[in-house]
């Protein structure tokens, strides 16, 4: 919005503003035309003697005052220009102030975030280690059944070969009783 | 940003003055640059000065401008009478001509100079402080729903925003605006409208937001001060600072609140000038002529 009103406030001063360096033109030599007549109006060459015997010093002083005026103009033409760039700077550091706090905020956020992060990821920490234990556990008694497990494989064979060779035996020796019945 | 260039735009805007002075040796003229937020009255030291060589009696009796025999008001800003007197008529040279007066002061028209300096002649200026002064207490009563920020303002911080206004000094005026305008919260806003053509001045109580809160545009405005122009359609324009503010009458993001804090004028009032119909293409074309051929 700001924009479009600067544009037109801008082509608002290419119009009312046509020219303007013959009016300052003007302005200057209307003031030296009145300080000139000021001069030309002393009875005497400046400073001038009153009936009083003072010197005249109300042309110099006119004159003087003019100059001053004409001074003071462009200092108050600085002083504006000085204050619009203050107003400026007054709003970039305004603005710069707004986004440190904004990113302040942001840090504030993020540092919350980690934290909460540190601690999750401690915690996590933990469960990993409780994890690890109790899969350590789990591989020993693993380890112990397998222990246990070839034991009793151990055991089931030599007592599958006992149970073989009794079988062996009491069939050889039935083999031998019918023989003989035979 | 944009805002401040806006500011500094409309504190800097000018216009071009050509003042004649029928004189008994013939017309004088007098080349003034004067600021649209200033006033008349405050070059009315320097023309005296100027034109007093060639007529006595211009130094001695109270003066007044003239724009196609009609007396300028010296009490309203120089922008809100150049929008209301040439704006309508302006042609491509952009040249503003009045005539400075000294005989037969129109008292029924424009207000009188009462004061006089010790030299005898007429205090232009002491008339104009109290004119600005009486509308800054009717702009913060509007404003703040008192005037006790004016009235309790100290006298060096008073002259001091006189002598602002008067040299046309931002920094200074700035710094007692600060002091009058402690915050942006305001009640209603301080809107004066002209319709050119017409001597009726519309003053109403604005309120910035409507009881939904939403900031309040221009359009709802006009359409509520100025119903059979813009109530039922565009058949007004308005100017504010001299620019044509068609295109933000409705606009959302402009309330005139917004219109008030970027265009007011030193009074504090916001002035908006209604051009009618007839004659706005002609302005249209003019204007675009002049800025392109310059």
């Amino acid at each position: 919005m700001w924009n479009d009103i600067l544009q037109s406030l801008n082509e608002r001063d290419i119009l009312e503003k046509k020219d303007s360096e013959y009016y300052a033109a003007f302005a200057q030599l209307a003031q030296q035309l009145q300080a000139v007549g000021l001069e030309s109006t002393s009875p005497s060459p400046s400073p001038s003697l009153t009936t009083s015997g003072e010197y005249n010093r109300e042309p110099d002083l006119a004159k003087e005052n003019h100059q001053l005026k004409a001074e003071i103009t462009k200092l108050i033409e600085g002083i504006n220009e000085k204050t619009i760039a203050a107003e400026k700077a007054e709003l970039r550091a305004s603005q710069a102030a707004k986004a440190k706090t904004s990113l302040e905020k942001q840090i504030d956020k993020l540092n919350t975030k980690i934290e909460t992060l540190t601690a999750q990821l401690k915690e996590k920490d933990r469960s990993i280690e409780i994890i690890n234990d109790e899969a350590l556990l789990n591989q020993i008694q693993s380890n112990v059944l397998k222990d246990e497990i070839e034991k009793v494989r151990h055991e089931n064979e030599s007592l599958i070969k006992r149970w073989m060779a009794k079988v062996r035996e009491d069939a050889e020796r039935l083999n031998e009783e019918n023989a003989k019945a035979g | 940003m944009q805002s401040i260039e806006v500011k500094e735009s409309v504190w800097n805007g000018l216009v071009n003055v050509r003042i004649v002075f029928r004189s008994a040796g013939g017309p004088v003229q007098y080349l003034a640059r004067v600021y649209r937020q200033s006033y008349f009255a405050v070059e009315f030291a320097a023309l005296v000065e100027y034109f007093g060589r060639h007529d006595k009696a211009v130094a001695t009796q109270p003066v007044w401008l003239e724009y196609e025999s009609v007396p300028i008001k010296w009490n309203l800003p120089v922008g809100v009478l150049h929008d209301y007197l040439h704006l309508p008529v302006r042609t491509t040279s952009a040249v503003w001509t009045l005539t400075l007066r000294c005989d037969q002061y129109p008292r029924d028209h424009i207000i009188p100079f009462i004061y006089t300096t010790g030299s005898g002649t007429v205090d232009y200026a002491r008339s104009l402080q109290e004119t600005v002064v009486n509308l800054l207490k009717q702009s913060s009563f509007v404003l703040n729903g008192n005037a006790k920020v004016i009235m309790a303002l100290g006298e060096a911080d008073s002259n001091a925003w006189w002598h602002a206004i008067v040299a046309h000094n931002l920094y200074q005026y700035e710094r007692v605006a600060r002091i009058v305008m402690p915050s942006l919260k305001f009640q209603r806003v301080p809107v004066k409208v002209y319709v050119c053509g017409s001597t009726e001045v519309i003053q109403a109580p604005i309120y910035p937001t409507s009881a939904s809160g939403a900031a309040v545009s221009l359009g709802a405005v006009l359409s509520e001060v100025l119903p059979s122009l813009f109530a039922q359609g565009t058949f007004a324009r308005p100017y504010i600072q001299g620019l044509d503010m068609t295109a933000w009458v409705n606009n959302p993001d402009c309330g005139i609140l917004d219109l008030w804090k970027a265009f007011k004028h030193l009074d504090n009032f916001l002035y908006i000038t209604v051009l009618v119909a007839s004659g706005l293409a002609e302005i249209d074309s003019r204007d675009k002529q002049s800025i392109s051929g310059s």
